[in-house]
């Protein structure tokens, strides 16, 4: 099984044939194709700005398991491309992975990221 | 008009059609502040050389611009930091005093937090009671049950003259005479009227009116309260220290008359004078044909929305507003404002510093448009462009 690092980087991989506005399309196509659960409890909930965002985040053995989703497309996008990087990632791995650095890097806009109540997801996920 | 605008220069593509939040620049208004920084950035008030007179004279002028302006006296011309700002030392400074536990405070059920929080406050401190106007199924203004509340007694009545959600005017007027009738003393928030209409304070008759500088195409960080003299003349200041006391001892001062009673401390000098360089532009630029104009862009705008199907709009559309906030279909309003950011088309998305009002419309969050002085066909036509595009992709 590949590392969080290499997922990562496969990922930014892909990104970086994009310009700008393809990336941005990327996301809503991403968040469009999310699968997920739809027995998301009120406490999966994780208050967003502008957005409804749900996140399941539970162990099994020593991996992190993610499932989630929002009502809101480009956000739905956003938690897809962390399910690909954490789900399945050791704990030690996702602790020690800087998200939103990883997103500047790969020119992931900045004004998406501040609506998105990231911050929140990344703590449910990364404790 | 947009060439007035640096903003617009360096910004060649932007739409913006986030007017109701803050108005662009015209270069008059940078200029005016620039000049006061590059050639007589002095304080007022304490001025004992020619670069402090410079400035004093300055930001008595702006006073007087604005007062001639709006149909005021000099005197009542108060520089607050906001309209927020402008509202809270009303209700601290003037409605506190009138205030017997279970006093009713009237407002409507379309206010701007800052017209509704401000009060809570009071409520919490003086024990007054809160009443409001009931917002019907179309998210507008009922008269009939605010006028009814106002004759059942109430102590103090604010309320805005333009719902900075749905956009209606309110028959300011009409509520005004109803309110001076019965004695009731008024507060109107201009902050979204006065961009788009001249009004006369004298003629009016409201008690207190309070606008921003900034939603006028003036600086941030000032905003007006417009008092009735003698109203003001009564009230205690809310904060002290310098420039605002007469006489100061240890234990005790005596205050300033008003307008300085209530500008403690360097007021934002710059900002004021820069809005007096708006005002001054509004003078020249609010005109009939403005008025024509902005009615028939704000109908491009609506004819974008109303192509889309499935455009909801919050409050009556058709009452020739300045603004539309809306919701479409199968469309997150989160999604359809960063896409349209990203078409370079500035629009608020949100709950608009209106919970009650979108929590009654059922609506999480909504998309508002506004439009002002430079808004011109290329904008709607880009905005209906975009609109289009978002939609088709986002649903
Ligand atoms: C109707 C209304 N009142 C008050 C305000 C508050 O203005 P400020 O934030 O400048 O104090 C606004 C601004 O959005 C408004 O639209």
């Amino acid at each position: 099984m590949s590392t969080l690092q290499q997922r990562a980087e496969e990922i930014a991989e892909e990104l970086s044939y994009l310009d700008r506005e393809e990336r941005f399309e990327w996301i809503i196509d991403t968040g469009k194709e999310l699968k997920t659960a739809d027995d998301f409890q009120d406490h999966e909930l994780v208050k967003g700005c502008q957005s409804k965002v749900w996140l399941r985040v539970w162990q099994e053995e020593n991996n992190l398991r993610i499932i989630g989703t929002s009502d809101a497309l480009l956000v739905k996008g956003i938690v897809s491309l962390l399910i690909s990087i954490f789900d399945n990632a050791t704990i030690d791995e996702s602790k020690s992975f800087d998200f939103i650095e990883w997103m500047n890097k790969n020119q992931i806009s900045l004004s998406m990221q501040r609506m998105q109540g990231l911050e929140g997801m990344l703590r449910r996920i990364q404790g | 008009m947009k060439q007035d605008f640096p903003l617009f220069t360096h910004n060649p593509d932007l739409v913006y059609l986030d007017y109701a939040n803050t108005a662009p620049k015209p270069q008059s208004v940078i200029s005016a502040v620039c000049e006061y920084y590059t050639h007589y950035s002095g304080n007022v008030h304490r001025a004992n050389h020619d670069i402090g007179s410079r400035a004093d004279h300055a930001y008595e002028m702006a006073r007087m611009r604005i007062a001639e302006y709006l149909g005021a006296e000099r005197n009542e011309i108060v520089f607050q930091k906001n309209t927020t700002e402008a509202i809270n030392l009303v209700a601290q400074s003037f409605v506190a005093k009138l205030i017997e536990p279970g006093d009713k405070i009237l407002l409507t059920g379309l206010e701007h937090h800052a017209n509704l929080v401000s009060w809570q406050l009071l409520a919490a401190r003086t024990g007054a009671e809160l009443v409001f106007s009931q917002v019907d199924e179309d998210g507008c203004f009922d008269e009939q049950h605010w006028l009814k509340l106002l004759i059942s007694g109430v102590r103090f009545a604010a309320f805005t003259a333009v719902s900075n959600v749905t956009g209606e005017r309110f028959p300011i007027e009409q509520m005004l005479a109803a309110a001076r009738g019965l004695g009731v003393p008024t507060l109107i928030d201009a902050a979204q009227l006065m961009p788009h209409e001249r009004i006369d304070f004298d003629k009016l008759g409201a008690d207190f009116l309070v606008f921003s500088g900034h939603k006028v195409y003036g600086p941030t960080g000032v905003g007006i309260l417009i008092g009735r003299y003698e109203l003001l003349n009564q009230m205690d200041p809310w904060i002290g220290g310098g420039d605002m006391i007469d006489t100061v001892h240890l234990s005790s001062s005596t205050f300033q008359e008003p307008p300085l009673r209530f500008e403690a401390g360097t007021p934002p000098i710059a900002s004021v004078i820069g809005l007096g360089a708006a005002i001054d532009y509004l003078d020249g630029h609010l005109t009939e044909t403005q008025h024509a104009h902005e009615s028939c862009m704000m109908q491009g705008v609506l004819n974008a929305l109303n192509q889309i199907e499935g455009t909801r709009f919050l409050g009556d559309p058709t009452s020739d507003a300045r603004l539309a906030s809306f919701v479409i279909e199968g469309v997150h309003s989160a999604d359809l404002g960063a896409y349209l950011n990203e078409k370079n088309v500035a629009v608020r998305v949100g709950k608009m510093c209106a919970h009650p009002l979108l929590e009654q419309c059922g609506i999480d969050s909504a998309v508002r448009a506004s439009i002002g002085l430079c808004t011109d066909q290329t904008d709607i036509d880009k905005f209906a462009d975009a609109l289009t595009k978002a939609v088709k992709r986002l649903r």
